[in-house]
């Protein structure tokens, strides 16, 4: 990666990706496109239930989940990174989700069956490797205990949701029980509060569970509208979220909430809505911690470039175009500062990002860009004895002050944590030799 | 254009001497002394070996020789067409200080050459601890001259084992493949033939069961598959299927829970459409457990393809360990050999 430190600050502290820089033509269609959280890997999920791998820097594809057996054999639904990037969760329309370690990533390392085709699956829940997943047509979402070896799976619904019929009838739960919340589409874990669980379901209610050890607890519910919840997201630092609705419209809520967790509230910002053409949203995505800027992608085949608003004023700031495409998914990547998208048609991925023009005087202090060649002429006393002396003691005055070469640094440029292990992918000295050997 | 080497003067066309009236010859420009000379085959002019900076015993290995100047450009018939010659060599004879041409079809220039270059060779071999003519003979033991042309092209033959005592027994790898292999050519493949079959069967038998619940609709696609089992037509069917009466079939375990006749009165006993009999699914528009069926049978038969290609892998893999263990041992033979040849040769010294 590129010392952002000497590129043009004008050029690196832009808040959004401006051209797009890059297309991935895969053989497969992509239907989904994750990073690696420090953005050096994208993995791709296609429709026939590959997921591929690409190494950002090569832009080359450098492993295959499942190539040795175990793979998804219909389209994939989510991908998720875990925190440290050796791990993989994926959800597929054919029934399965699977964890992926990258250690060896020829085989799911597990896997659980659902009954129907699973909607998302994202880190999170009670567990140390647990994850939540929703599921198709159904009420609850569930979490599973990835740790054994045959993962344990468990509704997540409150006590009072789960009683019986005649246990409904009590008066203390006769609201509880008269609401038909639908099935559960979405499922968020909030980044700060880790055992606050957010839904949406198909009738459009958000759902707030607090997720302990022993017990769940459905602590809020709020209807956002009365369609179904297609996407939801909830920014970085945890006080804004933002859910894309089949009624063609992205809601943005300010998220708050009592020191005890126990009250929430979500009060709306903006609506997005394409008022010309009234058309609905694929996918959408915020900007890292705050969430300055929201970026979605829009359904049918007229719409082809990705919009971005500001998402404290609501005005669109940015279109960024360049795909000859309807788009679907979306990614954004804040450490290199790219969003990636797939097309619909040609199952290509786009990626845009900032071209940083290179600064040579960024080098040294007195390093001077010319158009064309000058010929020098000396300064008066550019290269007089006098002062010698002085001018050594600053340079050894400079050269004692001690530089720390070892500690890293916590944040980049950008303000993006950089300070964890990455996982490394191991390469496949396996394939190497095979692929040398294939003819012999 | 090639400009001449540094060595040799410009062209200078005179013929004779201007005052001895001699004809003279080469770059030097001097008369015949009985030296060695070659003809050049583009200016019929004769030239020095040592003019030309050429060896002399180099003589029988000219073919077609053209002095500096011809292939320069300057005289013959590159001055006229611009296609520069150049002198050609035939091909030395592989006895180090033999510089006769090869004879044809052969890398010496006569058999005696050849049977002292290879004895040389062979003489050279030294294997630490053991004799070396049995080693070698080991290596080659082939049972006619074309193996024996064939030998490398297999790879390294493999060092009996009193010759290597555990080679590939003693390797972690290679057993750790071979096991692998064996848990591939086991167990693994029948357990996914055997699940195809439970889904082919219990798929027959949800048909069965269809068959007999809106047969009358669904006679007629019936008949056209009944042939084939392909698994196009099979996906036909189910879309027919699905456009024609059917219920989903879907069951968690696969088992068929009874004969299809019962299964069907049961069903038919129930008043309001069930959704679920016996654990089975019994929705007629189940969106929820859609082609259910394929997803499965494509799911097991991926499994199968990469069982197979996984048993085609490891089957490579250890082929290539063995390959490397070999050549890591025959590289250990060999250096062992080349110090202990030193020693003795600097002592003499």
């Amino acid at each position: 990666m590129t010392n952002l430190l000497l590129q043009d600050p004008f050029t690196v502290l832009k808040e959004y990706p401006e051209r797009l820089t890059q297309t991935f033509e895969t053989p497969l269609q992509t239907c989904c496109v994750e990073f690696s959280h420090g953005g050096d890997y994208l993995a791709m999920g296609c429709s026939n239930g590959a997921v591929i791998l690409y190494d950002m820097d090569t832009a080359k594809p450098i492993a295959m989940l499942g190539n040795r057996g175990g793979g998804h054999v219909r389209s994939i639904q989510s991908i998720a990174w875990s925190k440290d990037d050796r791990y993989i969760l994926t959800s597929s329309r054919d029934w399965y989700v699977k964890l992926w370690d990258l250690q060896k990533p020829g085989v799911p390392a597990r896997q659980v069956r659902f009954e129907s085709p699973v909607w998302t699956c994202q880190w999170g829940g009670p567990f140390d490797l647990g994850c939540i997943a929703t599921v198709y047509e159904e009420e609850y979402a569930f979490s599973i205990n990835l740790t054994p070896e045959t993962p344990v799976v468990a509704k997540i619904c409150d006590v009072y949701e789960y009683l019986g019929e005649d246990e409904k009838e009590s008066e203390e739960n006769e609201e509880l029980e008269q609401q038909d919340f639908g099935y559960t589409l979405v499922a968020c874990v909030h980044p700060v509060w880790k055992e606050i669980l957010i839904t949406g379901t198909s009738k459009g209610w958000f759902k707030i569970y607090r997720i302990s050890d022993q017990k769940v607890q459905l602590v809020h519910s709020y209807r956002f509208a009365y369609s179904n919840a297609k996407h939801m997201i909830i920014s970085q630092s945890g006080d804004r979220v933002a859910i894309n609705s089949s009624d063609r419209t992205i809601r943005q809520y300010s998220l708050t909430a009592n020191f005890e967790l126990t009250e929430f509230n979500f009060a709306l910002e903006h609506r997005y809505q394409d008022v010309i053409n009234r058309l609905q949203w694929n996918s959408i995505r915020f900007s890292s911690n705050s969430a300055e800027y929201l970026v979605a992608s829009a359904h049918g085949s007229s719409a082809r470039d990705l919009y971005l608003w500001e998402t404290s004023t609501g005005t669109l700031v940015r279109v960024l175009e360049g795909a000859e495409e309807e788009l679907m998914d979306i990614d954004w990547d804040f450490n290199h500062m790219c969003i990636t998208s797939n097309g619909l048609e040609t199952g290509n991925v786009y990626v845009w990002s900032l071209v940083i023009p290179p600064k040579w005087s960024a080098l040294a202090p007195d390093f001077e860009e010319v158009e064309e060649n000058i010929e020098y002429r000396e300064k008066e006393d550019e290269f007089d004895q006098v002062g010698q002396f002085e001018q050594q003691q600053e340079l050894d005055q400079a050269e004692e002050v001690k530089i720390d070469l070892r500690t890293r640094e916590k944040f980049d440029v950008r303000g993006n944590e950089i300070n964890f292990n990455r996982f490394v992918i191991p390469l496949d000295y396996d394939s190497i030799l095979m692929l040398k050997h294939w003819d012999k | 254009m090639v400009s001449l080497p540094d060595w040799c003067p410009a062209y200078n066309p005179q013929k004779k001497d201007a005052e001895t009236g001699e004809e003279v010859f080469c770059i030097c420009k001097k008369p015949d002394s009985g030296e060695l000379m070659v003809g050049c085959d583009g200016c019929d002019d004769w030239f020095h070996f040592s003019c030309l900076k050429m060896p002399t015993k180099y003589n029988e290995l000219v073919f077609s020789f053209y002095c500096p100047y011809c292939q320069a450009g300057v005289t013959g018939p590159g001055a006229t067409d611009g296609n520069l010659p150049k002198t050609l060599w035939r091909r030395k004879c592989r006895v180090s200080d033999c510089f006769k041409p090869v004879a044809e079809n052969s890398k010496y220039c006569s058999e005696g050459h050849a049977i002292s270059y290879l004895r040389g060779l062979v003489d050279r071999v030294e294997v630490p601890g053991h004799e070396a003519t049995p080693v070698l003979r080991e290596m080659l033991r082939e049972p006619d001259f074309d193996h024996f042309k064939g030998v490398g092209q297999n790879g390294l033959p493999t060092p009996s084992e009193q010759l290597a005592p555990g080679l590939f027994s003693n390797d972690a790898q290679l057993q750790e493949l071979e096991s692998q292999l064996q848990k591939v050519r086991g167990g693994a493949k029948r357990r996914v033939e055997t699940q195809l079959e439970q889904l082919a069967q219990y798929s027959k038998w949800v048909h069965a069961v269809n068959e007999l619940l809106f047969g009358d609709g669904n006679q007629e696609h019936a008949e056209s598959t009944s042939g084939s089992r392909s698994k196009a037509s099979r996906a036909q069917k189910r879309k027919k299927a699905v456009k024609k009466k059917a219920i989903c079939g879907y069951s968690a375990s696969l088992v068929v829970p009874c004969p299809a006749e019962q299964f069907v009165s049961e069903f038919k006993e129930l008043e309001d459409e069930p959704t679920e009999l016996r654990g089975v699914c019994c929705k007629l528009r189940c969106t929820r457990h859609l082609d259910w069926a394929g997803t499965q049978e494509n799911g097991l038969q991926f499994q199968l393809e990469s069982l197979e290609s996984s048993e085609e892998r490891l089957q490579l893999l250890v082929k290539i360990r063995e390959d490397q263990l070999k050549l890591q041992f025959y590289k250990k033979l060999t250096q062992i050999d080349t110090t202990s040849i030193k020693i003795p040769l600097k002592n003499e010294s």
